[in-house]
C-alpha cells in the first residue's frame, strides 16, 4: 500500500491517509479481504505517529471500510457497504461541493463539469475492473 | 564512574605527555652527553622553563579546550556531579604533569648519578622543580577556569607567572619586619625553587605556605567549576 | 489528562536582566510525542537545560520522570535519554569505546540492546567518531541517549543539519522505538511540517511564555481561518479568540483560535456577507500564534 503524505497541506494527515486508502479502495487497488498494514508498520512506513493511524483505522471501522478481522488484523471490509444510501449521498455531496465551488471559481460551465466528472468516473471504474482482471 | 572519566582525560592528554617526555629527554640526554656544562647546570637549564611551559601545556586541554570544542557542554549531560568531572580533571591534570618528570628524573638519577653530582642531589633537583611546578599549575587553573579558548588560557598562565613576579620583586625590595616578611615571600611559588636547606625553619614556613595554598586552589577549583554555568552555549 | 513525564510551572530564567523564560506552564503526557516549537531565541533550548538540571531557574518548579531536576539532577539525567542541540561528541572515540563509556555512567545500560541499535543504524563499532556524516553522527546521539532504555526522551532540535531523507529516517526510528514503547518523548524544532505528523501534542512557545498547548489534531481542527469580503474597518470586539485580522485587496482575513457554530454565526453577522472559511497547515498556525495582531490592529493596512 502506498501513501503520500504532503505535510505543507492545509489537510490534516489523518484526513490525508483516509482519503488515499478510501482512493485506492474505490480504485481496485485494494480488494474486499485484503489485510493492510498493521498500525504499527503504517506509521513507520509513513514516520507517522501511531495515533494518527489509529484514528484513520478506527474511523474507516465506523465507517465499514475496514473491519479488524480476528488473528489476521485489519482487513478491507466484505460484501455490501451497510451504510444507508442517504449518507452515502451526503459525504459525496460534500467533497463534490468543493468542486463546484472550484469550477465556478474558474468559470468552467455546468455540461463540462458534468463531462468532467462522467470521465473520471469511468478512467476509476476502468482502473478497477482492471486490476480485478488481473487476479 | 570516575574511573570512565580518568580514561578519557588520560587519552586526551597522553600523547601531549608522551611528546613532552620525549622532548625533555632527549634534550637532557644531549646535554649530559656533550659535557660542556655541569650535569646539575643541565637538569636546571632544560628543566626549568618545562616548569614553566608544562603547566600550561596540558592545562589549556583540560577546560578550555573541551569548552571550544563544544565537548565539556556534552560531558555534563552526563548522570555525573560536576565534583567528578572536575576531581577526574584535576587527577589527570596532575598524573599528567608528574609522569614527565618521574621518568626523566629517574633516567637522569640511574644514568648520571654519582658521576658529578650524588643520586640524591639529582632527585631532590627533579623534586623541586616538580613541586615549583605544580603550584604554579594549581593558580594557572583556577585563574584560567572559565576561559572559552585555549589562547585565553595560556594569556591567564601568563599573566599568574608575571604576577608572582613582579611580586618576587617587590618582596625582596619591600624589607618588612623579618617574621611577616618571610610570610609574604613564602606564599610564591619561587619559593619552593629557593629553599635554603641550612635553615630547616624556613623550609617548614614554606612548606605550610604552600600546602595550604594548593589545598586552597584545589577546594576553590572544586566549588568554582560546580556553579559555572556550563550550559549555556 | 493521564500521568504527566514531564511537567513546568511558573518557570523564570534570566541571563542578567534579559529575561529568557516568563513563567512556562507545561504538562507533557506520558506516553505522547510532544513537539515543542518557538522560533530561534524564543527559549525552548533554556527550558531544556533546566529540566535535565543543567541550569538552575530563577523561579518555578519542575519534574521529569518523577524527578526534581532541581534537586536530584543525576537522578533526573539517569532516568531521561537526552540529544542536545548539534551535539558534540568526543571526536577522537571510537564508536564501540564512547558506548562503552557512556555505558558506565547509567546503571541500567543495555549492551545487548546497544548493539542491535548499532546494527540497526547502521554504524561502523570501530570508526572514530571524527570520520562520521552528520547524519550518523545524529544516528550515534540517538543510541547513546537510548541504550538504557529511559522512559522520558528529551530531543533538542535533533534533526538540525540534516538532510530530508536522514530526517525522515530519524523521525521514523523515533516512531518506531519509542512511541511504540511506550516512551514519552519531548522534542523541540523549529520545521513544522516535519513535526506535525509525528507530534500528538504541539506547544508554542513565544517569547518565554507557552501560548498554546494543544493536541495536534485539536489544534488543526480548532484553529481556522476566515475570508471575508469587506472594505472598512471592522468591530471584532464581539468575537472571541481572535488570533490575527488583517485587511489586503479588499477582504479581511481572520484566523480564530477556536471556530464553533457561534464564531461562525458572528463573524457572518459581522461581514454582512458570504465567508468562505479554510483549515490551515501548522507553519500557518504558527505564525498566527506568534506574529498575529490577536485583532487589536482593525484599521486597514
Amino acid at each position: 500500500m502506498f501513501i503520500r503524505i504532503e505535510p505543507s497541506s492545509s489537510s490534516p494527515i489523518y484526513r490525508q491517509i483516509m482519503d488515499q486508502i478510501r482512493y485506492q479502495i474505490a480504485a481496485g487497488v485494494l480488494k474486499p479481504g485484503d489485510k493492510v498494514p498493521s498500525i504499527r508498520q503504517l506509521a513507520g512506513q509513513l514516520a507517522v505517529n501511531q495515533n494518527t493511524v489509529l484514528k484513520v483505522y478506527n474511523e474507516l471501522c465506523r465507517e465499514r471500510v475496514l473491519e479488524v478481522d480476528r488473528g489476521n488484523g485489519t482487513v478491507v471490509m466484505q460484501g455490501n457497504l451497510t451504510i444507508p444510501i442517504d449518507e452515502r449521498r451526503k459525504a459525496v455531496a460534500a467533497l463534490l461541493r468543493e468542486a463546484v465551488v472550484q469550477a465556478i471559481h474558474l468559470e468552467v460551465p455546468p455540461e463540462q463539469v458534468h463531462a468532467l466528472l462522467e470521465k473520471e468516473y469511468q478512467t476509476i471504474l476502468a482502473e478497477k475492473n482492471r486490476s480485478s482482471h488481473h487476479d | 564512574m570516575l574511573k570512565a572519566l580518568l580514561w578519557k582525560e588520560w587519552h586526551e592528554q597522553r600523547w601531549r605527555v608522551a611528546l613532552a617526555t620525549v622532548w625533555l629527554l632527549g634534550m637532557t640526554a644531549i646535554g649530559l652527553k656533550t659535557r660542556i656544562l655541569a650535569d646539575r647546570a643541565v637538569v636546571v637549564m632544560i628543566w626549568n622553563p618545562a616548569v614553566i611551559l608544562l603547566p600550561v601545556f596540558l592545562g589549556m586541554g583540560l577546560f578550555a579546550r573541551e569548552r571550544k570544542e563544544r565537548t565539556l557542554s556534552y560531558l555534563i549531560v552526563h548522570p555525573v556531579s560536576r565534583g567528578h568531572i572536575v576531581t577526574a580533571k584535576v587527577i589527570a591534570g596532575l598524573l599528567a604533569y608528574l609522569t614527565p618528570f618521574l621518568i626523566g628524573g629517574l633516567t637522569v638519577c640511574l644514568t648520571v648519578g654519582g658521576r658529578e653530582r650524588s643520586v640524591a642531589d639529582l632527585a631532590e633537583g627533579f623534586a623541586i622543580m616538580a613541586a615549583l611546578g605544580l603550584v604554579f599549575f594549581a593558580w594557572q587553573l583556577f585563574a584560567g577556569l572559565r576561559c572559552r579558548r585555549e589562547e585565553t588560557y595560556i594569556l591567564m598562565s601568563a599573566i599568574v607567572l608575571g604576577c608572582w613576579a613582579i611580586h618576587s620583586v617587590v618582596v625582596e625590595g619591600w624589607r618588612l619586619t623579618e617574621r611577616l616578611g618571610f610570610w609574604i615571600w613564602a606564599s610564591n611559588p619561587v619559593a619552593i625553587g629557593n629553599l635554603d636547606w641550612g635553615k630547616p625553619h624556613e623550609v617548614r614556613t614554606v612548606v605550610l605556605v604552600q600546602s595550604l595554598i594548593l589545598a586552597g586552589l584545589g577546594l576553590g577549583l572544586w566549588f568554582r567549576f560546580r556553579r559555572l554555568p556550563e550550559g549555556r552555549s | 489528562m493521564t500521568k504527566a513525564a514531564i511537567s513546568i510551572s511558573n518557570l523564570h530564567f534570566a541571563y542578567g536582566r534579559h529575561k529568557v523564560l516568563d513563567g512556562v506552564n507545561l504538562d507533557v503526557p506520558e506516553g505522547s510525542i510532544f513537539g515543542f516549537l518557538g522560533r530561534n531565541g524564543a527559549g525552548k533550548t533554556t527550558t531544556i537545560q533546566v529540566l535535565l538540571g543543567l541550569m538552575d531557574p530563577q523561579s518555578g518548579r519542575c519534574e521529569v520522570a518523577g524527578h526534581d531536576p532541581q534537586a536530584d539532577a543525576i537522578a533526573v539525567r539517569r532516568a531521561v535519554g537526552y540529544v542536545a542541540e548539534d551535539q558534540r561528541m568526543y571526536d577522537w572515540m571510537r564508536i564501540e569505546q564512547i558506548l562503552q563509556w557512556t555505558g558506565s555512567f547509567y546503571p541500567t545500560w543495555d549492551r545487548a540492546y546497544a548493539g542491535q541499535l548499532l546494527r540497526r543504524f547502521d554504524l561502523p563499532a570501530r570508526s572514530k567518531i571524527a570520520t562520521l556524516s552528520k547524519g550518523q553522527n545524529t544516528r550515534l546521539a540517538l543510541l547513546l541517549a537510548l541504550a538504557h532504555r529511559p522512559k522520558t526522551v528529551i530531543l533538542d532540535d535533533p534533526t538540525l543539519g540534516l538532510d530530508p531523507i536522514a530526517r525522515k529516517e530519524f523521525l521514523r526510528s523515533v516512531i518506531t522505538l519509542l512511541q511504540a514503547e511506550g516512551a514519552t518523548v519531548f522534542f523541540s524544532s523549529h520545521l513544522l511540517y516535519e513535526i506535525e505528523p509525528v507530534a500528538d501534542w504541539i506547544a508554542i512557545l513565544d517569547q518565554g511564555r507557552i501560548v498554546k498547548a494543544a493536541p495536534t489534531d485539536e489544534l488543526r481542527d480548532a484553529v481556522r481561518r476566515f475570508i471575508l469580503p469587506r472594505r472598512d474597518a471592522m468591530d471584532l470586539g464581539r468575537i472571541p479568540s481572535v488570533l490575527d485580522a488583517v485587511q489586503r485587496d479588499g477582504q479581511w482575513s481572520v484566523t480564530l483560535e477556536s471556530a464553533t457554530q457561534d464564531t461562525r454565526a458572528a463573524l457572518t453577522a459581522v461581514a454582512g456577507g458570504d465567508v468562505q472559511e479554510m483549515g490551515l497547515n501548522l507553519d500557518e498556525i504558527f505564525e498566527a500564534y506568534v506574529i498575529g495582531n490577536r485583532g487589536r490592529e482593525v484599521s486597514p493596512c
